[in-house]
């Protein structure tokens, strides 16, 4: 592996110090590989998950990352999401990942794969580094050349080609230094933005979605109308953008942002969500490719070798999110936290999302079934493509909070439309058993989501009239009186402190604490007249305070005895 | 032991307080050492005239010979004393003299016997029902000993906001004790509120050392706070600082309690209970432990009311962590009685109905109140008159305002209009 070539000295030294801080973060989270699902913590059981067309159309380290997503998580899908990703890496020049993954996928599967299945194939290893390490040389001489002639075209080339290559390798840092330098020697603001977005594909890569923000900035930065002309990258920085704070869980601007993905994210050949039949696209080498005999068993994937993709491709984004995906989670963050107001502007009137939409049939009835206030329906969609979400690398971890909260509020927005109703009937309409429902509401009402009260006799909800007025008087005699006896303690604290009452060390006070009153040692020097060393008056102090504070501690004991005693009296 | 009573009835005639005052002062180890004839010598003076002379004499027998002859001379000399003699006189010795005889009174189990009296002294002693004297801490006392506790009320009503050690000759020991017994008397009573205010007022004094009065106080306090709030919301925030470092850990076992009440974990209360029955026993808190416990079960089914208009008993005693619907039953009518639930029970369906509050015409309270806050207002702007005239307060003005401040400072007089008068004021101030 020879590529030090981060000779040249310049740089954006911000993107430079962002790159190093970026670095720490990405060692952290290559190294956290595990053997088992649950050491990740969440074991999530779903049997009915399709690798094929759940990641269908993704290719690249985003693809294996989700299959590794999968493998660490899902008990029935471990292998063959193992298999699959590693198929998808031998295709590629990365060994080190090769390497771990092949480690990983023998500890978790030593008795259910065949008996060397995962063992590394050393000549894979060796055709790989071959392979990397020729053409990196021969592109490394191009850019050199070029230096010496200056076009800055052709060097700005160069950098985005050797940084691509090292991309293929899974050299993230390293490529991400040939980006930033070919930032330099851009000549218009388009292709800035694109040197941007080759940063934002790297940090989506490395896993920790870092850099996106900052890049999106700069992007943005540059021009609404530059980004109004190129509505590919836009769409690009837009789902970027969007993936960020998904990561960061911050669902509301997730939303704002995956709102403003267009269909220019894909190019128009690419296919829109039809039905649940495999699109028999298989030779492609970006698919996930399970075919029916890998899924039982076979282990083909230890046969294919190294054909990397030396580019990458600006006009498309199936290397880091695809279109349908974007759509579904536009909607669920939308409605996890858009009021109804919001979603009629941002969504309903937003005629670009709607063509989004259409790649994502389950994204398409929940929206619509929540929209015409068919809860049930809507809770039903999301209870079907849960346990798939909770898969999903991006979105993953967010379900939970998501579907709890799309619940609740469903709840609330019903029961805020009536005065009483019969949960009986309040269950019926949310597809739930009546006990569910009750439980349900019992919580909201305890968080002070719903104003509420239940009847148990009569199995009613009554929405709690709040009456004004009670509560004006109470909160006033609430307030009046806690103001009346702090300002009493205060005047009486004033007087205290004016008349220097404060209890401390030289009072008989039964002091705790064990220190001494000073008292003590002032008699104990008198009593001492011999002129003899300061060692016998010293002793005489100690003995003195000894006394003084034996003394004390006989007072406290004699005070306590006498308070228990009187205790003793109160029989509760 | 002649000479001196001589001294005191001939200055008294005269009227020469302050230098008997001194005489009696630079004599008291001749007083010590005729302590066994003071008895006699009493019965030459006259308790109305000669009270300050008498307070000497009886304070030397406190220290140094109290016997039962002291007990009958004290109440001999309450029961007509001239409490303007004693004021910032000798109202510490005064204050030994009362402690003395209370504690006698304990220790021969009589506590009864001097109520009244001291209740009398209380009135007599103290020029205004604001302030606080010596006397206080031991007239509660014995209302607690003696179980009188309604007798009690009467003063602990009052509110205190004068302190005066010079004039009265109370000490920061007589405000803990005063505010520790007044919470126990407002605790035997069942009025958790006045109890936590006390207990809050003991705490809350400025300290630089933790008295065993508070510590014991701060216990209790955090078990008087789960059963009016529900919950401990830590050391007061008026309290010192060195408290609020240095209570948690003489109160651990306390702490925990509260923190599994907080949690609303009846398990876990029941355990610790359990684990340290010695430590509460032994604090004599068991009682008000128990009481906190039986507290939280009320406030459980507190909460339910408002989430719930109906529900079984059943569903209740689940709900709270009772046995069965009979105990449920129980306790729903014991809290209805007290007036902590409005609720009814139809015995038929085993269904408890929760009833709103309803509002008693609630202006007049509201009037009430006002009439409270207005005379604290009062009290207020006294107080800040007071200091605006105050001398020192006045000086830091003067030296505050720069036209001003040069003058004071070079001690000159001031120039142009009113000059004259300003420096007259700053002379007074000075």
């Amino acid at each position: 592996k020879k590529m030090k070539r981060n000779s040249s000295s310049s740089a954006a030294s911000a993107d430079d110090a962002a790159v190093a801080a970026a670095i720490a973060l990405t060692k952290q989270e290559q190294s956290s590989s595990s053997s088992s699902p649950s050491s990740h913590g969440v074991v999530v059981h779903n049997d009915s998950l399709d690798l094929d067309e759940a990641f269908r159309g993704y290719s690249g380290p985003v693809l294996v990352s989700k299959l590794l997503f999968v493998a660490r998580r899902c008990p029935e899908r471990s292998l063959a999401a193992f298999r699959a990703a590693l198929r998808h890496i031998r295709s590629g020049v990365n060994v080190d990942q090769y390497m771990s993954v092949a480690e990983e996928a023998r500890a978790a599967h030593a008795e259910t794969a065949g008996p060397q299945e995962f063992d590394t194939d050393q000549d894979w290893v060796r055709a790989a580094n071959s392979l990397f390490n020729h053409k990196a040389a021969e592109l490394e001489d191009k850019l050199n050349r070029f230096k010496r002639d200056p076009v800055r075209a052709k060097i700005r080339q160069g950098y985005l080609e050797l940084g691509d290559c090292l991309l293929a390798r899974g050299e993230f840092t390293q490529a991400l230094n040939q980006y930033l330098e070919s930032k330099e020697y851009s000549s218009n603001k388009a292709e800035t933005v694109e040197s941007c977005l080759r940063i934002v594909r790297t940090s989506v890569y490395m896993g920790n979605l870092g850099h996106v923000k900052t890049q999106v900035e700069r992007a943005t930065m540059l021009g609404a109308d530059l980004l109004a002309d190129n509505p590919t990258m836009t769409a690009q920085l837009h789902a970027a953008l969007g993936l960020y704070w998904l990561r960061r869980s911050d669902l509301a601007q997730a939303a704002s942002s995956f709102l403003k993905v267009t269909k220019s994210l894909e190019p128009p050949s690419s296919n829109k969500d039809s039905s649940r039949g495999t699109d028999g696209d298989e030779k492609s080498s970006s698919s996930s490719g399970l075919s029916e005999r890998e899924k039982n068993g076979d282990d083909s994937h230890t046969r294919v070798m190294p054909s990397p993709d030396w580019r990458v491709h600006a006009e498309r984004f199936n290397d880091v999110v695809a279109l349908r995906d974007v759509a579904l989670y536009a909607v669920v963050c939308v409605l996890t936290e858009f009021s109804r107001a919001q979603l009629k502007s941002k969504v309903f009137d937003n005629d670009d999302f709607r063509d989004v939409l259409e790649h994502n049939d389950s994204a398409q009835r929940l929206l619509k079934s929540f929209n015409e206030c068919r809860y049930g329906d809507c809770l039903d969609v999301l209870a079907s493509i849960e346990k798939d979400m909770m898969l999903d690398a991006f979105i993953g971890e967010a379900v939970r909070h998501l579907v709890r909260r799309i619940r609740n509020r469903t709840v609330s927005e019903y029961f805020s439309t009536f005065v009483s109703v019969r949960i009986e009937s309040m269950a019926e309409a949310f597809h739930m058993q009546p006990e569910q429902l009750q439980s349900l509401l019992v919580t909201l009402i305890g968080e002070n989501k719903i104003q509420g009260r239940i009847d148990a006799a009569h199995g009613i909800v009554h929405s709690k009239s709040s009456d004004e007025r009670v509560s004006t008087y109470d909160d006033a005699l609430k307030a009046g009186r806690s103001w009346v006896a702090n300002t009493k303690s205060t005047l009486l604290r004033i007087n205290l402190i004016k008349q220097g009452f404060v209890v401390d060390t030289q009072d008989d006070v039964l002091n705790v604490n064990g220190t001494v009153p000073s008292s003590g040692r002032k008699s104990g020097s008198k009593n001492n007249n011999s002129d003899a060393a300061l060692a016998s008056a010293s002793d005489a102090d100690d003995s003195a305070a000894a006394a003084a504070a034996a003394t004390a501690a006989a007072q406290r004991a004699a005070f306590l005895d006498q308070e228990r005693e009187l205790a003793r009296q109160f029989n509760f | 032991m002649d000479g001196i009573i001589n001294e005191i009835i001939s200055k008294n005639k005269k009227g020469d307080l302050e230098s008997l005052k001194n005489y009696l002062e630079k004599n008291q180890s001749s007083l010590k050492n005729n302590v066994g004839h003071i008895s006699n010598a009493i019965t030459a003076l006259e308790p109305r005239e000669h009270s300050m002379g008498i307070c000497y004499l009886l304070y030397t027998k406190a220290v140094h010979q109290p016997d039962q002859s002291f007990v009958s001379n004290v109440e001999l000399f309450f029961d007509s004393y001239n409490a303007s003699q004693i004021r910032d006189r000798c109202a510490d010795k005064f204050a030994t003299i009362v402690h003395k005889y209370t504690e006698m009174l304990r220790n021969v189990k009589q506590p009864a016997r001097g109520i009244v009296r001291l209740q009398k002294i209380i009135n007599t002693f103290c020029e205004r029902s604001s302030e606080l004297s010596p006397v206080h801490p031991d007239f509660v006392l014995l209302c607690l000993l003696s179980k009188n506790y309604k007798v009690a009320t009467v003063a602990l009503e009052r509110t205190i906001y004068d302190i005066d050690p010079k004039k009265l000759g109370v000490t920061p020991k007589d405000f803990m004790m005063y505010y520790y017994y007044g919470a126990m008397i407002w605790i035997g009573l069942k009025d958790w509120d006045r109890a936590y205010n006390f207990l809050v007022t003991c705490i809350t004094i400025p300290c630089t050392a933790l008295s065993a009065i508070v510590v014991e106080a701060y216990k209790k306090f955090v078990i008087v706070s789960l059963i009016t709030q529900g919950k401990l919301d830590g050391p007061p925030k008026q309290s010192s600082n060195f408290l609020q470092r240095n209570i948690k850990k003489f109160c651990n076992e306390y702490i925990e309690f509260a923190n599994a009440f907080k949690a609303k974990d009846q398990q876990k209360m029941t355990q610790i209970l359990q684990q340290h029955k010695d430590t509460f026993e032994s604090d004599k808190n068991t009682g008000i432990i128990n009481q906190a416990s039986k507290k939280f079960i009320h406030q459980a089914v507190q909460r339910l009311t408002s989430t719930y208009l109906t529900l079984s008993l059943s569903d209740i005693a689940t709900n709270v962590g009772l046995t069965n619907a009979k105990e449920a039953e129980e306790i729903l009518l014991l809290m209805i009685e007290e007036g902590d639930l409005n609720a009814t029970i139809n015995q038929k369906d085993g269904m408890v109905s929760f009833i709103d509050g309803t509002q008693t015409s609630v202006m007049d309270v509201i009037e009430e109140e006002m009439d409270n806050a207005r005379h604290i207002v009062q009290q207020l702007e006294k107080m800040d008159d007071d200091i605006q005239v105050s001398r020192d307060y006045v000086h830091k003005q003067l030296l505050r305002d720069p036209s001003t401040r040069e003058e004071i400072e070079e001690g000159r007089g001031f120039k142009g209009k009113g000059g004259k008068m300003l420096s007259r004021a700053a002379e007074l101030f000075q």
